[in-house]
């Protein structure tokens, strides 16, 4: 049995040691706003945190998160509050938002370490995202104000 | 989002119609492309499906009958409606349209599918209804000119009130909800009394997308989140190249793999049905042995001594209803290979009952 936490909520699962994170947090824990997108760690669609720091929730093996404190985008703020997040609606990012709540994690970690990153950090940050509606330009206005706003 | 009021079916009477329980409904079909009929009955207790309910308190629910696909096509088509009605838009709750072709099929295809694609929801029920908006504006007022005595050409509307300005009477929808009485045949309404465009309050404005905050913090469902009790998923482990197929599946192996139901061979995998996307998936690799000598040259053979893919195309997996009688499951789900990598995976859910058990 691993036991770890979910958006403050100690959990515990009996699933093989091997299976990502994200399918525990679908399936097991019927969290479904983290996404899979490639099971391969090549678009950032699964990013949750892990002890407050992103992470690709299809690249990490459950037994590697005993122990460990995981958020996920339902954790993110009880009611969308998160200036992410109010950023997100501010700006009207999301189109299909499929890889919305992956983004979303992503450029809260990066507020969290650096509160007013440059727009070169942006991009690089979040260069572990992809969207295919195109709303990356959307994605740097809402980080920006994000981080503006907060 | 995935919560459907109880449907006709597919055909629907001409004259099917109801009044919800605590307010007004209107089943209208759109007739052509160009002309909406409103059909009207008194209730029977008969299923419902309602283009518009107007609750008594003033809730007024429309039904939204194309896909929201991020084009905001869930806000866009109940907008047009309320334009027409001047509903009061903060009152408006959109819900997603059961599928009933004959109700709410797109006009652009005869209404015999309910089809949203090819940037043509908006065009192509448009005109339709905007009419029917009109239809339900003008019931509402001819309702509430026998109730208040006066000619309906005297009255008018703001969002959601019928105003008669002469003796500064008003009604809220709600209220005219509470007595009203449908006719038995919609209102004619011709294209001149169809608002002006210059009197819009709602399209061409900046509206927020009803969808958008559910997709910003995990609520909105996509059809990969359908999750039903018992479910299992079919998986597909394709080969690495195009035209290889599996030579040999050891069975004895899979069979060890906690949560796989069953595997099945495939012209070009092998299909597996488990009881967790990841059980399925472990069926990749090392199970197979894969079979270099029929992958096609342009491929190259160093692609296929790699083995068996494990990062599959992510169409492919279906979701299955546990069987619950004896038999075998003789039609495997399957979908079209996409011919681009889409985020959004396409993932039919379906609720067959295999009869896999002999």
């Amino acid at each position: 049995m691993i036991q770890f936490t979910v958006n403050g909520f100690p959990q515990s699962t009996d699933a093989p040691a091997d299976t990502p994170l994200l399918w525990v947090l679908r399936e097991g824990l019927k969290l479904t706003g983290t996404k899979f997108g490639c099971g391969a760690g090549l678009c950032g669609t699964c990013m949750v945190h892990i002890d407050g720091a992103r992470a690709f929730s299809c690249q990490t093996q459950i037994g590697e998160v005993a122990g460990h404190r995981v958020t996920t985008i339902e954790g993110l703020s009880v009611d969308s509050s998160h200036p992410v997040q109010r950023a997100w609606v501010a700006e009207r990012v999301p189109q299909c938002g499929y890889c919305q709540s992956g983004q979303i994690m992503s450029a809260a970690d990066l507020l969290q370490r650096k509160p007013h990153p440059t727009r070169s950090e942006i991009v690089e940050h979040m260069s572990a995202h992809i969207c295919r509606c195109g709303t990356y330009q959307r994605i740097l206005r809402a980080v920006e104000r994000a981080a503006r706003e907060a | 989002m995935n919560r459907h009021i109880k449907s006709f079916g597919s055909r629907v009477s001409r004259r099917q119609f109801m009044i919800g329980a605590a307010g007004l409904s209107f089943a209208i079909a759109l007739d052509g492309t160009s002309v909406a009929t409103m059909l009207a009955k008194q209730d029977t207790g008969e299923t419902l499906s309602p283009w518009i309910s107007i609750g008594t308190d003033g809730t007024i629910t429309i039904m939204s009958a194309a896909v929201e696909m991020g084009q905001g096509t869930m806000t866009s088509l109940p907008l047009i409606i309320a334009e027409e009605l001047d509903a009061d838009w903060t009152k408006v709750k959109i819900v997603p349209a059961p599928v009933v072709e004959a109700i709410y099929g797109n006009p652009g295809f005869f209404r015999t599918i309910m089809y949203t694609s090819s940037q043509n929801a908006v065009s192509s029920y448009y005109q339709p209804l905007r009419l029917v908006g009109a239809q339900v504006r003008r019931v509402l007022l001819d309702n509430a000119a026998n109730r208040l005595g006066v000619p309906v050409a005297e009255l008018t509307t703001e969002p959601s009130v019928v105003v008669h300005a002469r003796s500064g009477r008003r009604l809220s929808y709600g209220e005219i909800a509470s007595f009203a009485e449908i006719p038995a045949q919609a209102p004619t309404i011709g294209p001149e009394e169809l608002k002006k465009p210059s009197d819009f309050r709602l399209i061409g404005k900046d509206v927020m997308r009803v969808e958008l905050p559910s997709k910003v913090n995990g609520s909105a469902i996509y059809s990969i989140d359908v999750q039903v009790p018992g479910m299992l998923y079919g998986i597909v482990v394709r080969a690495p190249v195009e035209g290889s197929a599996p030579v040999e599946v050891d069975e004895s192996t899979v069979r060890a793999i906690p949560g796989v139901m069953r595997v099945v061979r495939l012209p070009y995998g092998v299909g597996a049905l488990a009881e967790t996307v990841w059980a399925g998936w472990r069926l990749a690799g090392p199970l197979m042995t894969p079979s270099p000598g029929r992958a096609p040259a342009r491929a190259g053979a160093s692609t296929a001594k790699r083995g068996w893919t494990r990062s599959l195309p992510t169409q492919v997996i279906s979701a299955l209803r546990r069987p619950t009688g004896g038999g075998r499951a003789t039609r495997p789900v399957r979908w079209p290979g996409l011919r681009r990598f889409s985020k959004r995976p396409t993932v039919p859910t379906s609720p067959i009952t295999p009869r896999w058990n002999r």
